[in-house]
């Protein structure tokens, strides 16, 4: 296991590499100034930006060589230096270290939630397939999934509003309680949760259906269990193992954020410092970014790896699919 | 789904007219200012974009000014907020000053029983540290710098900390109101902070304020609390919190669930007719309020197209300026034709908008040579064709009504346009590289006195912002003089001349000076709105 | 073949989304038809002009209906507006936008266009960044993956590093870059992008599938007969990898289309005066609380709705069609290509299946 696992890990560096590299090349070729702030077509009279912004660039190195940057971008990450945002100049680790947890406390509730709801809806699908209910559960899981974003957040901004539900942020200023922060998540997890939960149930489904056309469930089957308990006790250990094996492939969404769930709801996580970087043209916060992308997707690849293995001893983890 | 369309239906609210004015300007209406003001409470403000930092020195984003000058940063003196609309300088930490017969020399006399949020004394050492910090090339500053590019020498009187002597080189009238209004930082700590973006001051400001800063949440608030050693009356509310909330659907939700005391920029529907159709027409006053800034449609003179006078005076003919106003922009921005703060002595407001005139525009064209000799149904000119493309940048609501219609009207006169839409930081870019055929833009001032040198003297085309490459000898000789006039009625003189030249040479299609929309709870007292922004010393909270 | 459509016709539901995607193709080829200020057929000054609404008469320049004589006779699309026509503003009544009235059946938009002819011409831009971004995708992610999948080697380690760095790439920045080297965002960068970056999971399923195939008798026996390399990769490779890449593709529709509506929200969006069921939705969002603006969020988004639910579940129907016993690699993982885009999470997951939950 120790060798293969090695390889798998060497063999997500060049990924990493060139995930960054990318990314650093895009970043320094995209135009536009990192100094230009206030939108909404005003200017102030007397921010001269052009000169303030070519001293500034010079002075952050953005005039090297492409390849020379990048190694010293590199140099510096590997002594865990991310570098200073231009934006506000502090350290990109301090924002990252702000913006990361509230992603996080987003989407783990919501990975959660999709599951908690998927399992049951699925067990439900798979015991009448093609039945009434396995019906309207994936019919109606798919309209959801096939809703914009942005629309649903604004319904529910509009009707929850009127029941006193917060909208915004994180906190009630001053309060402190679990049953606070629980109402302000309550809708942006919503949010989050009903588009996965469409494929989450899909999968179940299937993989149930897949299950119980298997030899072993026919033996069960046989020896005169009932469907229910072949269901529960034989089809869906198997299938929640196939889901778990898909967790690991999750890890870079965990914490890349929501662009358009954080912007409307006021969070300030991964997606909307993404979002404000690439607008400010924050070359370090950016990478900072990228790097936590880079990081999760090679976590990612690792885990899925081990569990695809565990889960199923014939994939060898050279011909994973 | 269709429950959700049910109760979208139910929301459904009736269409209110803007009839009553609750506001003027600068002036509420008298039961804000009546009463006697009680101390306590804490003053909650939307404002729809986060600041970058809350340094002055190296960032020059509205926020920080609305946020810092006068509450937490104080300077020599201040405009007077309640003298609309010439806002002349009041006394703030300087008690008087004088200014030599030769205007190259002033004197400032500051207070001396002020002190710093963190307890150590002030004086005319910290405006002296404020200054070279500026003038220090390894700081981010270049917006104050050019403000003391001709300053020889400043610094305090031997012996007297308290007396502060600057000296220029040429006499020039803004110089000594950049001085003057210059937010001062403490020297003590300006010492060690480098090049300000490292120091804990580029979020944490200390100053001489009312208020001082509290906490900053990052993409939540920035709040402040009371100065209870401040050298002035100490103000009323113990504490002031700005929230960040971006999207105007959700603030306006939020204003109508009572968590703002006041909201800063509704959007004009909102501040026209929502307000109303809410039922927030009891519980908040609307403030309608024109600073000085305009938005306009640059013509780039160096390109075929523009080059001539004529044909940007077509292109102002071709437009209903008017009808947009009305229909776009619900009737409440105010028409301008002047580069100036349009209720100043600078503005000649005999100069009316040049009226709606497709045929008068058709004309101009022809005049200028610019005809359709192909028969394609575009106009041509020595093989040109007159077809060219309109920059914009993404997320302007307005442009988004405004370049369309353009676009429709330009093709009935045989001109072809196309949109280009880019976003912001890459059209900053374009437009001060003057990578462009026509833009729209906003200026925008804080101060009601300012210098058109930046933006139309015909040296600015480089580095400054003169974008759209205007080169006139009348406008830079009435420019240059003006500079060296520091009475404000013989200078504004001079702008009225300039005002004609811009009018008839038409760089810019003017459009309108835009207002702050603003909405403020009617247990908010003695609140003043001005070019200047609100002052929050005074300000109160009424028992609910 | 039969036997597919039988599978697919066996569930009401499959047609209804046929029918409805049907309906929509043909609101967008049609939309001149339907929604123009122009006639269709024009009698007018002793001349015969057909289809004005598509052909540009020189003569017929600047014509509007007010223009008509009493002698000329001109056949009308149902609708008398066009999406693009911004009516004098003299003539308007009223704030923008307007509500539902006479002339206009579901209002304006906030520039004084008719919100039903926009609706409609929207269909043909919509579907159209769509299929196009949905085709160019799998036409990519098919190629490579089938020759990552039968070539294998270094190939394969290519195509698949490629692929896991672009689905872990953030999407805006790629629309950055986008717009740096298009020089602004057109409709064509919006495809450009979502093409580019949404190949890797189609090739990853194709590539799983050429593995699968590249093992069967039949190919070995082929090769063992002394085909070449390439003349079996056409001929039973690709056929195999054909069922997947369709899945996918029709997926794909559905989900280019929310892409582009978030895109569009977040001022990344095709420039005026294109109409698009997300321009015309990120419009109405501009002042959502008022009631005619709301219009303009919930129309859309109820076409948007109609379209993607449709897509997706043709998508599903033909998967189970072509797959009826749910497995292989056509059940593996297509869905999720849309799963991931509808999150316009800057940083898309890497992986060819499994739940998004940053939506």
């Amino acid at each position: 296991m120790t060798s293969p696992l090695r390889q798998r890990l060497l063999g997500t560096i060049p990924t990493f590499l060139g995930i960054t590299f990318v990314a650093f090349a895009l970043v320094r070729a995209a135009p536009g100034h990192a100094l230009a702030f206030e939108a909404d077509g005003g200017l102030r009279q007397g921010a001269a930006t052009v000169a303030q912004w070519n001293e500034y660039r010079r002075r952050m190195g953005l005039e090297d060589p492409l390849l020379t940057g990048y190694a010293r971008w590199l140099t510096r990450v590997v002594r865990g230096d991310l570098g200073d945002s231009f934006r506000d100049g502090r350290p990109v680790s301090v924002l990252l270290g702000e913006a990361l947890p509230i992603t996080l406390l987003l989407s783990l509730p919501a990975l959660l939630l999709g599951y908690l709801l998927a399992i049951p809806m699925g067990l439900l699908s798979a015991a009448r397939p093609g039945g009434v209910l396995d019906r309207l559960l994936s019919s109606g899981a798919f309209l959801l999934y096939s809703l914009p974003v942005q629309w649903v957040a604004l319904m529910l901004v509009v009707t929850a509003s009127g029941g006193g539900l917060p909208i915004q942020g994180l906190r009630t200023e001053g309060v402190r309680t679990a049953s606070d922060l629980f109402a302000h998540l309550l809708l942006p997890v919503a949010c989050l949760t009903y588009g996965s939960l469409a494929v989450l149930l899909r999968h179940l489904r299937s993989s149930l259906m897949e299950q119980m056309g298997q030899d072993y469930i026919r033996t069960a089957r046989a020896k005169g269990l009932s469907e229910a308990a072949v269901l529960l006790k034989h089809a869906l250990p198997n299938s929640l193992l196939s889901m778990i094996t898909l967790f690991g492939l999750t890890f870079p969404a965990l914490a890349s954020g929501a662009v358009i769930v954080e912007r409307i709801f006021g969070l300030p996580g991964m997606g909307k410092l993404t979002f404000d970087a690439v607008l400010g043209r924050d070359m370090p916060v950016l990478m900072g970014t990228v790097l936590v992308a880079g990081l999760m997707t090679m976590l990612g690849l690792l885990v899925s790896d081990l569990l695809y293995a565990a889960a199923d001893p014939r994939i060898s983890s050279r011909s994973r699919p | 789904m269709s429950s959700l369309l049910q109760l979208a239906g139910v929301l459904l609210l009736a269409v209110a007219a803007d009839a009553d004015r609750d506001w003027q300007d600068g002036r509420l209406p008298a039961a804000v200012y009546e009463g006697n003001p009680r101390s306590g409470g804490t003053l909650v403000v939307r404002l729809d974009q986060e600041p970058p930092s809350l340094d002055k020195i190296t960032d020059s984003a509205l926020a920080i000014d609305w946020m810092l000058e006068r509450k937490v940063l104080e300077s020599m003196a201040e405009p007077d907020a309640g003298k609309h609309p010439e806002y002349p300088l009041k006394p703030a930490l300087a008690t008087d000053w004088t200014i030599s017969s030769d205007q190259l020399t002033f004197t400032f006399h500051l207070r001396r029983n002020v002190v710093w949020h963190d307890g150590q004394p002030f004086s005319g050492k910290d405006v002296v540290a404020t200054v070279r910090k500026i003038l220090d090339p390894s700081v981010r500053a270049l917006h104050l710098r050019n403000n003391f590019v001709d300053l020889e020498d400043i610094s305090t009187l031997p012996g007297d900390d308290f007396t502060v002597v600057a000296r220029y080189r040429k006499p020039y009238f803004l110089a000594f109101r950049a001085l003057a209004t210059l937010s001062i930082y403490p020297a003590h700590v300006l010492a060690g902070a480098g090049d300000m973006l490292h120091s804990p001051i580029h979020r944490a400001p200390i100053g001489t304020g009312p208020f001082r800063f509290e906490a900053w949440k990052t993409g939540e608030r920035i709040s402040f609390v009371r100065n209870d050693r401040y050298w002035g009356r100490k103000a009323y509310l113990d504490r002031i919190v700005f929230r960040f909330v971006s999207d105007p659907a959700v603030g306006f939700q939020m204003l109508k669930q009572g968590e703002f005391d006041l909201y800063l920029q509704l959007q004009p529907q909102q501040w026209a007719r929502d307000l109303e159709a809410a039922g927030l027409k009891r519980s908040v006053r609307r403030i309608k309020f024109y600073g000085p800034n305009y938005n306009f449609i640059g013509w780039n003179e160096q390109r075929p197209w523009f080059s001539d006078a004529r044909v940007r005076q077509a292109m102002n003919h071709a437009i209903d300026t008017e009808g947009i106003r009305k229909s776009f922009l619900l009737g409440l921005d105010r028409p301008t034709t002047c580069h100036f703060y349009l209720d100043s002595s600078a503005c000649d407001r005999s100069l009316a908008p040049r009226s709606y005139d497709p045929e008068r525009a058709a004309q101009l064209l022809d005049q200028a040579g610019w005809r359709d000799r192909d028969g394609d149904g575009v106009r041509d000119k020595d093989g040109v064709p007159f077809r060219f493309t309109f920059l914009m940048n993404a997320d302007s609501v307005f442009l988004d009504k405004l370049t369309p219609y353009l676009q429709q009207e330009l093709r009935k006169l045989g001109v072809a346009m196309e949109i280009r839409k880019v976003d912001w930081a890459h059209f900053v870019q374009l437009v001060e590289e003057h990578q462009f055929d026509a833009t729209s833009l906003r200026w925008g001032n804080t101060d009601v006195v300012q210098d058109p040198y930046e933006i139309w003297h015909s040296s600015q085309v480089k580095d400054g912002s003169n974008y759209v490459l205007f080169r006139n000898p009348q406008a830079d000789a009435l420019i240059e003089q003006a500079r060296a006039i520091l009475d404000d009625s013989r200078r504004n003189e001079l702008y009225r001349k300039l005002g004609r030249v811009l009018y008839d040479e038409a760089p810019y299609t003017f459009l309108y000076s835009r207002p702050s929309l603003d909405a403020v709870s009617n247990r908010v007292r003695g609140i003043r709105p001005s070019v200047v922004w609100y002052d929050f010393q005074d300000v109160w909270l009424a028992a609910r | 073949m039969r036997e597919v459509w039988h599978r697919f016709a066996a569930r009401r539901r499959n047609l209804l989304g046929l029918g409805l995607a049907l309906l929509l193709a043909l609101l967008a080829v049609f939309a001149d038809f339907l929604a123009s200020d122009r006639p269709i057929v024009l009698w007018r000054a002793g001349t015969l002009y057909l289809i004005p609404n598509l052909v540009d008469y020189r003569s017929l320049r600047g014509f509007t209906a007010r223009d008509l004589g009493p002698a000329d006779r001109a056949l009308w699309p149902p609708l008398r507006h066009g999406p693009y026509t911004i009516p004098p503003l003299s003539t308007l009544q009223g704030p923008l936008p307007q509500p539902p009235g006479a002339g206009h059946p579901l209002g304006t938009d906030n520039a004084g266009r008719d919100t039903l002819a926009r609706l409609i011409h929207g269909a043909r831009t919509s579907l159209g960044i769509g299929v196009a971004a949905a085709a160019a995708q799998v036409l990519i992610g098919l190629v490579l993956g089938v020759l990552a999948g039968y070539l294998g080697g270094w190939v394969d380690r290519v195509v698949s590093r490629a692929a896991e760095v672009l689905l872990s790439f953030p999407l805006l920045l790629l629309l950055l870059a986008a717009q740096g080297i298009l020089e602004r965002t057109t409709l064509l960068s919006t495809m450009a992008v979502i093409a580019l970056t949404r190949w890797a999971d189609t090739s990853r399923l194709v590539r799983a599938e050429a593995l699968r195939v590249r093992e069967m008798p039949y190919v070995e026996a082929s090769r063992a007969l002394g085909s070449s390399r390439l003349r079996t990769l056409l001929v039973h490779v690709l056929p195999n990898s054909l069922s997947p890449a369709l899945v996918a593709a029709t997926l794909g529709v559905g989900s280019a289309i929310l892409l582009e509506t978030a895109l569009s929200f977040l001022g990344f969006g095709a420039p005026e005066p294109t109409a698009s069921w997300g321009l015309l939705m990120a419009h109405g969002f501009q002042d959502a609380l008022d009631p005619n603006a709301r219009l303009l969020v919930i129309l859309p988004g109820l076409a948007i709705f109609l379209a993607v639910s449709a897509f997706n579940v043709i998508g599903e129907g033909l998967r189970d069609a072509l797959d009826p016993r749910g497995q292989g690699a056509v059940e593996r993982s297509a869905f999720i290509t849309s799963a991931q885009n509808r999150a316009l999470s800057p940083m898309p997951r890497p992986g060819g299946c499994g739940p998004t939950p940053a939506v």
